[in-house]
């Protein structure tokens, strides 16, 4: 369990699925630039009751708000490329009230920092829609670097949308985790 | 540009043909990927011959989310391979990988004849809109070749390979279908 000011990121449990499901699957929870994949709460109960959704190179935790315990979003991991083992981190905060209140941020600087103190790797991966500006803004101040424009590489929202590739190295991760706000979060780590 | 001889499915481009793997190519392609002095495409990642024998013997290297194809001259068989994969499996698009094996063979106009059979087998049997390609920065052979037929440059991907011993840059390509086309009707 990794806990932050505000959010705890835990393994999914089964109780957990119908939740995140309904969640996941309300159309009123979707904007533009968030991808829309449904998804069936039979078989992430199945994935669960197996493994809780964690396996060496990819994994699924539960987005917490610490205060009243409720289930908020989740965070996944899984390999950037099939071929090569550096990590890429996907956060979502489904319900759109809970958004831009900063607990995806303490989200992925907690699984960030996770992946970099439990793995040998050089960098973490993100991909962004290019038009959020918002995220984007954020990922520039604390050290990410755009790398690549994947051209039309989703389809959502009637089209195909291009992605950048945004990563974050262990020596800028190492910089910028000494600021304050960074520091709070990740003391547990 | 499919050929289908002898139940061997067939791409054949100006200069280079695509092909499946027969048996007898088999040990030669082990043989090639474990060469130490190889001139390593993206990574280098020794395999073993039983292992390689098992996979061909199960689906002959064509699956539906990779395919494996032997690369010929029209003199000379095997000189490299030809194969595309999904690339990752959140995002779902496919990248392609040309390998040959010998700098003598390896030009520009095979590399792009190769690429450039591979797309549009790609493009004419899925639904993806792009595809896409890593290249070493200095692979001026597979950047000219590649973008001889379409490709763009997308940008580098700093520090994904670990090779010889450091973590290595890797370039980030694609064409897409829409330009594929406009290509193709020039």
């Amino acid at each position: 369990m990794l806990e932050g000011e505000r959010v705890i990121l835990r393994p999914l449990e089964e109780f957990d699925i119908p939740e995140l499901a309904s969640m996941a699957n309300d159309e009123a929870n979707f904007e533009p630039m968030q991808r829309h994949v449904l998804n069936s709460t039979s078989e992430l109960v199945t994935a669960v009751q197996e493994n809780n959704l964690i396996e060496e190179d990819r994994f699924t935790l539960a987005l917490v708000d610490k205060e009243s315990r409720r289930l908020i979003g989740s965070v996944h991991v899984y390999p950037f490329h099939t071929l090569y083992s550096i990590p890429e981190i996907g956060v979502y905060v489904y319900p759109t009230e809970e958004r831009n209140k900063g607990y995806g941020f303490e989200a992925a600087a907690l699984i960030t920092g996770f992946l970099f103190s439990t793995r040998p790797v050089p960098k973490v991966y993100m991909l962004t829609n290019s038009n959020n500006t918002f995220l984007v803004s954020a990922l520039e101040r604390y050290g990410w670097k755009k790398e690549a424009i994947m051209r039309k590489v989703f389809f959502y929202a009637g089209a195909y949308q291009d992605y950048a590739v945004w990563s974050l190295s262990r020596s800028s991760w190492d910089e910028v985790r000494c600021l304050p706000e960074l520091a709070r979060l990740c003391s547990c780590l | 540009m499919m050929a289908h001889s002898g139940g061997l499915e067939m791409l054949r481009g100006d200069v280079v043909r695509l092909r499946s793997f027969i048996p007898q190519d088999v040990p030669d392609y082990v043989k090639r990927i474990n060469d130490p002095g190889r001139r390593t495409v993206r990574r280098f990642n020794p395999v073993s011959r039983s292992a390689v024998s098992a996979a061909y013997g199960r689906d002959a290297f064509i699956s539906d989310d990779f395919g494996l194809l032997a690369l010929d001259l029209s003199d000379r068989p095997h000189i490299g391979y030809g194969s595309w994969r999904l690339a990752s499996s959140a995002v779902g698009n496919i990248e392609i990988c040309v390998e040959i094996y010998d700098s003598a063979d390896d030009t520009v106009v095979c590399r792009g004849d190769a690429y450039g059979l591979l797309c549009r087998h790609l493009f004419d049997n899925r639904p993806v809109e792009r595809i896409q390609l890593l290249l070493h920065p200095g692979d001026s052979v597979g950047r000219d070749g590649a973008a001889g037929v379409g490709f763009e440059r997308e940008g580098i991907l700093t520090s994904i390979v670990f090779m010889k011993g450091a973590w290595r840059d890797l370039e980030l390509w694609s064409v897409l279908r829409v330009l594929r086309e406009e290509l193709d009707h020039a």
